[in-house]
């Protein structure tokens, strides 16, 4: 291969039981890509997810990140990767600059000072009084955003998002996606799973549209209009 | 990221948690009224010896100043047979006698244990030995759940569930609130990880422990001055340590096992339950069977019998003992023979027949008392217990050994007066300051250390098996979604 994308997905298959979690699913995202996976509940985007984190072992393919597999190497891939999934949990009695403390040190073992921390809160949207505060009061949107100043403190290339914005309101949503711009116009490359067709249309670069373990069709969203890509995907769901 | 950062950011998290607040405030309440309680135990015993010493002294001196005027000649004053400083025979059998004391061990504030059965003071007698000792309480497990309030019975119950209490959901906590999703997320290993959550939680639940032994050694005055003692005080540190591993094994293990954090508290609750109650029940209820208590009833009974023979056989009693002693004869004046030594015969003849009976008797105290030391391991709390127990010198351990110096003081004082009554000498002032005193010998330090090691090192094995095991399952909790 001429390009090796940074997120890849080889023949990835999972089974549970009976039930085709992941049915020999192909995709790669490049750097400066948001690739979107669409797909009913249950189309298996959130177990794709989980095999770039190993917290589901593929039965057989393999999950690339960088190059490297993730099930031989899962610390290593670990190291360039930021995870933000629906909610962003973290330390009820913390405070925002607390808990990115934390993980920010997990993740580089390097303890980062506070002024550094503090800029990558604010970078992510919330207000230097707010970086103090208890994260146990935090709403949804305010959690979010400290999930991207966790990806900011890592310097993370690659993004994965589980429905970062649902349960978000509109203007969150709306800075979340421009949070996610920013990053990917550093040259991330963000796999997110999302129900929001129109999020998908406005910040995505492809789409992905998954269907009982299967990736049924895959196109660039500047090849298509908001309503095309909704007939699509109603098209695909029907049959 | 080093474990010891991973540990501060845990504690940073606990120390905002109001679990860990009323873990410590009831840890350290009950901690400290059971070492008040120990304490005034001590005190207690230690102010009855005081009396009976000072008792002593007092007779000892007024009887020592009677011996010295009688000695010197002076008739002023009629004596009674029976309480003639002069005499050996009466004094023997306790005319002023001292007393053997056990003395509360250096570190005994901090346990209670069996001491409030067994007794710590006799006094010094020709009679039967047997009639000293009303001891057969072997250790009894139920003391584990019902015993005393001491230092040694939070530290065996309840410092392993603040452990459990701490732990139970350090695992199982986060992946249900979600935390643990972000925290996998990152290029850590999930053993390190969530191996540092799970010690976090521990060594605060060990540093409580220690913390309060050391509260308990500084409010009940327990004196420091002996390096012995420093030892002992050692010792007792390590099995806190060596029990608390064993405790964190089974919560790792446990934790490892990807339980709901609910599930993974009634394990660990049943856990508890099995080692600290069933299985010392259990241990106790088969020893019972396999070993049953002689009757120290029929023993009593059976020497009176043989007293009663004997003394109905006087002459063949009188007869064989004066076989057994030809120097006594050599010289005996004819006439009737003395009382005393016709006592003495008696007492010989009945101690003859009960010889192996007594024999028997102990044997099958002792055959119990090591069925009930090797059951100790079916469970790390009875190993512990004894342990504790035992640094504090309030097991059974302790006990025997004073009944076996007190044997030996037995034996001694017995010579010292059958062998002047039988020569006929009456006791000169100078024989008054030669009669045996007992004074307890404390077993080393490190001897105590090389009996209890086996227990130790077993519960420890036991603890780091369960580790390992917790340790391989951690990983596949990483997975566990
Ligand atoms: N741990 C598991 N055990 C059993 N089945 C599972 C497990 N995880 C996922 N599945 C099944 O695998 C399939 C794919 O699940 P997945 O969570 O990936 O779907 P999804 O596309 O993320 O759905 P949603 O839009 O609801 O988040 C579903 O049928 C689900 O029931
Ligand atoms: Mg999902």
């Amino acid at each position: 291969m001429a390009y090796s994308p940074l997120l890849e997905a080889r023949g990835l298959t999972k089974r549970y039981g009976d039930t085709v979690a992941l049915d020999a699913l192909d995709l790669g995202v490049n750097s400066g890509e948001v690739y979107c996976l669409l797909g009913a509940n249950g189309a298996g985007k959130s177990t794709a997810i989980n095999c770039f984190l190993d917290f589901v072992r593929p039965d057989t393919g393999s999950a690339l990140i960088g190059g490297s597999v993730v099930a031989d190497d899962p610390i290593g891939t670990k190291q360039r990767l930021a995870y933000i999934p629906e909610t962003v949990m973290l330390y009820g009695n913390l405070s925002a600059v607390e808990n990115l403390e934390y993980f920010a040190t997990l993740a580089t073992g390097t303890r980062p000072a506070r002024p550094d921390l503090l800029k990558h809160l604010i970078t992510a949207g919330l207000t230097e009084v707010q970086a103090d505060q208890r994260v146990g009061g935090f709403s949804k949107g305010m959690r979010q955003k400290v999930g991207i100043a966790i990806a900011l403190a890592k310097g993370a290339d690659v993004l994965l998002l589980d429905e970062p914005t649902s349960g978000l309101d509109p203007k969150a949503s709306n800075e979340f996606h421009g949070l996610l711009g920013m990053l990917r116009a550093h040259g991330a490359a963000v796999l997110m799973a999302t129900h929001d067709l129109f999020r998908a249309k406005e910040s995505g670069t492809r789409v992905g549209i998954m269907k009982r373990g299967r990736k049924v069709a895959e196109l660039r969203t500047d090849e298509i209009g908001h309503a095309d890509l909704e007939q699509l995907y109603l098209q695909h769901m029907h049959d | 990221m080093s474990f010891l950062t991973m540990l501060r950011f845990e504690w940073r998290v606990l120390r905002r948690e109001r679990l860990l607040w009323v873990a410590v405030v009831f840890f350290g309440a009950l901690g400290l009224y059971a070492a008040s309680s120990g304490a005034r135990f001590t005190a207690q015993q230690r102010l009855t010896i005081a009396e009976l010493e000072q008792a002593h002294a007092q007779r000892r001196d007024s009887l020592g100043q009677l011996l010295g005027r009688l000695h010197a000649g002076d008739t002023s004053r009629r004596v009674s047979a029976f309480a003639d400083p002069r005499s050996p025979a009466v004094v023997g059998r306790g005319l002023g006698a001292p007393y053997t004391i056990l003395p509360p061990a250096a570190l005994a504030p901090l346990a209670i244990g069996q001491r409030d059965v067994q007794p710590f003071w006799a006094q010094a007698s020709t009679r039967t030995k047997q009639t000293f000792f009303v001891n057969d309480e072997i250790e009894n497990p139920a003391v584990l759940v019902s015993g005393r309030l001491d230092l040694a019975f939070v530290i065996l119950v309840v410092y392993p569930l603040i452990i459990l209490a701490l732990t139970f959901d350090a695992v199982a906590g986060e992946r249900e609130r979600g935390t643990l999703a972000i925290v996998l997320a990152q290029p850590v290993d999930p053993r390190r990880v969530l191996g540092a959550k799970l010690a976090a939680r521990a060594l605060l639940a060990l540093a409580l422990a220690l913390g309060l032994t050391f509260v308990a050694v500084l409010l009940t005055g327990v004196s420091l001055g002996d390096p012995d003692t420093w030892l002992r005080l050692a010792l007792w540190c390590a099995v806190i340590v060596v029990y608390g591993a064993f405790w964190f094994g089974i919560s790792m293990a446990v934790n490892a096992a990807r339980m709901s954090a609910a599930a993974s508290a009634v394990s660990l609750l049943a856990a508890w339950l099995g080692v600290v109650v069933v299985l010392p029940a259990v241990a106790a209820a088969v020893v019972t069977v396999t070993h049953p208590s002689p009757s120290r009833i029929a023993l009593t009974t059976r020497l009176r019998e043989a007293t009663d023979a004997a003394s109905a056989k006087r002459e063949d009693a009188m007869a064989s003992f004066l076989l057994d002693h030809p120097a006594y004869i050599a010289d005996a004046s004819g006439g009737a023979p003395d009382p005393n030594v016709v006592s003495m015969a008696l007492q010989d003849a009945a101690e003859r027949v009960m010889a192996p009976e007594y024999a028997a008797f102990d044997a099958a105290l002792d055959a119990q008392r090591d069925a009930a030391a090797s059951f100790r391991f079916l469970s790390p709390a009875l190993v512990t217990q004894a342990a504790l127990l035992d640094l504090a010198g309030a097991g059974e351990a302790r006990f025997r050994a004073y009944e076996r110096q007190f044997d030996t003081y037995h034996a001694e004082w017995r010579d010292f007066f059958f062998s002047r009554t039988l020569s006929r000498r009456s006791l000169s002032p100078t024989d008054w300051d030669a009669i045996p005193m007992f004074r307890f010998a404390e077993e080393s330090a490190s001897a105590l250390w090389r009996r209890l090691a086996p227990g130790l090192g077993m519960t420890l094995l036991l603890a780091m098996a369960l580790a390992a095991l917790g340790r391989r399952g951690l990983t596949a909790a990483a997975q566990a979604r």
